[in-house]
């Protein structure tokens, strides 16, 4: 079934107007960068007939880009506070928003002041100067270790905790609460179970967890912004405890979610779940991004190719390199003892990304929405172990699951 | 163009493919090959470079000097601008991204490079001098992207400059037991050899001593190309568009095939470092065969130490001519074109490497025919 083109671009255009086959687009819409599903007609006739209506698209594109008035109300109340837009990949902030053409409706907002962490915690490398040493030349970029038994005791029990704070962010998940504040609440929960939020500080990320909403597809940095009826947001969280790491990410739903959504969402946690699937003694690295790009291609979605499963363990990020797209040519296979990460990121529409000026946060480069499921893994002799798995007690988020 | 027009304007055509907005999408015609240059100090390869930016090609053709790293984040690029500006050389700074490196796909170096294509209004083509490097296969498993990333950038291939003068020396030099001379890397790893400074060695332009060299050259790795010349005065197109690394490019595999070419070479140096070529008539089985590799290129079995391969396959049950290739453990086999009505088709796979036993080669291929 894979094989042939699997990229999700190829789309068959209907004319807005009659619904015929389309292969004319609105000029205006292509000059303000607007997407082609209902501005692509068959004819000149028909474009000529829909222009009265189909221009307010226009207009309603211009009002929307000089940013809507009250979501940036909340924003300017903190800007005197001192939260400000975060750039460099953290290393700067600026007191007004960024210039970009921006691909969907998101817009950064302020970010709140670095969070402290209490002396008693066992901190990475990083956390100090933002640069990691250790990792960067470790051999373990180039050989995937096997796990010593100890490793892989510390390592549930770090990943056991990495589940109860990303289930502790789940629980917060509702309109009107900023991602700001679900940052919080991952940093006071990893902090109050003894760990170290790897994201804080690596390579600058200036927060304690990833939050990526709608059209974001990884690394959205927590800020000033209120959660909406309708988003998805994902939240990606990184335990640093006993000397290892553990990462793992789940979307969720806020209030009442459009079908595409849900269906898009649900088809991420199946991908990451048939991957899983497959994991065991012998099996190629490469093999788990055909399983996924198969079952995202087949619901009419794309898979994001910049970022990749990974390694983990002492070090955040290790071999080996694991793409979620097909034909790769990812080397290795795998063995017991390993332990590593897989997060498949899929879009509703094109593959193709954007990087926001902030440095981090990866966008859907048509603007549509993005979903992310994650977990890290341990290879057994049999098959695989889920070391962030869900647990009796984590919170009814996905309905699926109950069906 | 004004919002509330009374008249609609003129619709326009809709591409094929969907358009980035700001980058359109790199395809085999738009996408920038990349050359690796390496090669010993005082080689020659300074010159290469600076008689590819200097002289009057209209190419608009980008140099990187890999000075710095990752440490400093910053690399130097010189560039020609080719036609549009009278041929002017500008020289910019290439900065390399910093950070999250372990779980993107893309190298900071493969990132700059692309972020270079997209400042520049048309790149004809990207050189990649190495320096300090002993061994290119770092760089080209970096630049050998995966098809599907789409990246405006891709690896064309390896020249290698080799001083004429100095060469025989520098492949009986030894430094321990345990390794090598950077020159065998340099000229296993190479599609290309340019052989420089000929004059040097024969000012009269006799004797067998350039005949030598090259069959030294060969020795190690009999596909590279080599080139003579004299103060790097190479002709560009010879060099430029090599696109060794495309899987279905037609030139290669027509090499390949050719019947009465022995590839394989006896080992002359005590280095271990030739090519070695194995044959087999009958089809054979895919699945096998990536198996086979596997064990060679990830497991190193049978103590084997393969730098590059390439190979055509003549598989079961498909009346496609495979390609293989390879360069360390990254591997590759895909389906490149139909077999011809008059074609001989056989399965031909050439190693590059240290300790290569033929036999145990065939043999061990063999097992993937089928039955």
């Amino acid at each position: 079934m894979s094989g042939g083109s699997d990229v999700a671009d190829t789309t068959s255009l209907s004319c807005a107007r009659c619904g015929k086959p389309a292969h004319l687009q609105c000029p205006k819409c292509v000059q303000l960068k607007l997407p082609r599903e209902g501005a692509a007609f068959c004819t000149q006739d028909c474009f000529k007939a829909s222009w009265s209506s189909h221009k307010a698209v226009h207009l309603k594109a211009k009002l929307s880009s000089l940013g809507t008035g009250t979501p940036h109300e909340q924003n300017s109340d903190l800007l005197s506070e001192g939260w400000q837009y975060c750039l460099k990949k953290g290393q700067a902030r600026t007191p007004k928003l960024p210039h970009f053409d921006w691909t969907g409706e998101l817009r950064p907002y302020a970010i709140s002041s670095r969070h402290p962490v209490p002396g008693h915690i066992e901190l990475p490398d990083w956390a100090a100067d933002g640069i990691p040493k250790t990792e960067p030349n470790s051999d373990l970029q180039h050989v995937v270790e096997i796990k010593t038994p100890d490793q892989i005791e510390r390592m549930r029990e770090t990943c056991r905790i990495g589940r109860e704070v990303l289930d502790a962010a789940a629980r917060v998940i509702q309109p009107g609460v900023t991602t700001d504040e679900i940052d919080r609440v991952v940093h006071d929960a990893t902090i109050a179970a003894g760990g170290y939020p790897s994201t804080l500080n690596y390579h600058f990320f200036p927060k304690s967890c990833c939050t990526s909403v709608n059209e974001v597809i990884c690394h959205g940095i927590p800020d000033a912004r209120k959660l909406e009826d309708g988003d998805i947001v994902n939240v990606d969280v990184s335990v640093y405890y006993k000397g290892v790491h553990a990462d793992l990410n789940e979307t969720y739903f806020v209030g009442n979610v459009d079908e595409e959504s849900q269906r898009l969402v649900q088809c991420t946690y199946e991908s990451l779940e048939k991957a899983i699937a497959i994991v065991k003694p012998g099996v190629r690295f490469r093999e788990i991004g055909e399983v996924i790009n198969r079952h995202a291609t087949m619901s009419g979605f794309s898979v994001a190719k910049s970022y990749c499963g990974h390694g983990i363990g002492e070090l955040f990020h290790c071999a080996p390199n694991i793409p979620h797209y097909g034909r790769n040519k990812a080397v290795g296979v795998m063995k017991a003892g390993q332990t590593f990460t897989i997060e498949p990121m899929i879009n509703a529409g094109v593959w193709r990304d954007r990087l926001w000026p902030d440095g981090w946060t990866d966008v859907t480069a048509d603007g549509k929405r993005s979903a992310q499921f994650e977990h890290t893994l341990l290879v057994t002799k049999t098959g695989v172990e889920v070391l962030t798995g869900r647990l009796p007690s984590s919170p009814n988020v996905f309905p699926w699951l109950n069906a | 163009m004004e919002d509330d027009e009374e008249e609609p304007p003129l619709a326009v055509q809709i591409d094929e493919e969907i358009k980035h907005p700001t980058q359109p999408p790199p395809n085999d015609d738009v996408s920038v090959g990349v050359t690796v240059i390496t090669g010993y100090l005082g080689s020659g390869k300074s010159t290469l470079v600076n008689h590819i930016l200097n002289s009057q090609h209209g190419k608009r053709i980008a140099v990187i000097l890999n000075e710095f790293g990752e440490e400093i984040g910053v690399e130097r690029a010189m560039i020609n601008e080719g036609d549009g500006n009278g041929g002017a050389v500008v020289e910019e700074w290439v900065e390399l991204a910093n950070g999250c490196i372990c779980c993107t796909v893309k190298h900071s170096l493969v990132q700059a490079l692309e972020q270079l294509v997209q400042r520049k209004e048309r790149l004809d083509h990207i050189l990649l001098e190495t320096t300090g490097l002993a061994n290119p296969a770092p760089l080209a498993s970096i630049l050998w992207l995966d098809d599907q990333l789409e990246s405006s950038v891709k690896l064309d291939s390896i020249i290698t400059v080799v001083d004429a003068k100095n060469l025989q020396f520098q492949l009986s030099e030894r430094r321990n037991s345990s390794s090598f001379p950077e020159a065998f890397f340099q000229i296993a790893f190479a599609d290309v050899v340019i052989l420089n400074k000929v004059d040097l060695v024969s000012p009269e332009g006799s004797g067998g001593v350039l005949e030598e060299l090259e069959k030294e050259i060969h020795n190690i790795n009999s596909l590279a190309s080599i080139i003579r010349s004299v103060r790097c005065q190479v002709d560009l197109p010879k060099i430029l568009n090599c696109r060794a690394y495309e899987a279905t490019h037609a030139a290669h595999l027509e090499e390949l095939l050719e019947e009465n070419r022995s590839l394989s070479t006896k080992d002359l140096h005590d280095s271990g470092v030739r090519t070695l070529c194995i044959c087999e008539p009958r089809q054979v089985d895919l699945d096998k065969v990536r198996f086979w590799l596997e064990e060679i290129l990830w497991d190193k079995k049978y103590g084997m130490d393969v730098y590059r391969c390439k190979g055509v396959l003549s598989v079961q049950n498909s009346d496609q001519l495979h390609t293989l290739q390879a360069v360390r453990e990254i591997y590759e086999i895909v389906p490149a074109r139909k077999w011809k009505g008059e074609e001989n088709q056989m399965n031909k796979i050439v190693f590059i490497g240290h300790n290569l036993n033929e036999d145990v080669l065939n043999d061990s291929f063999r097992t993937c025919t089928t039955s």
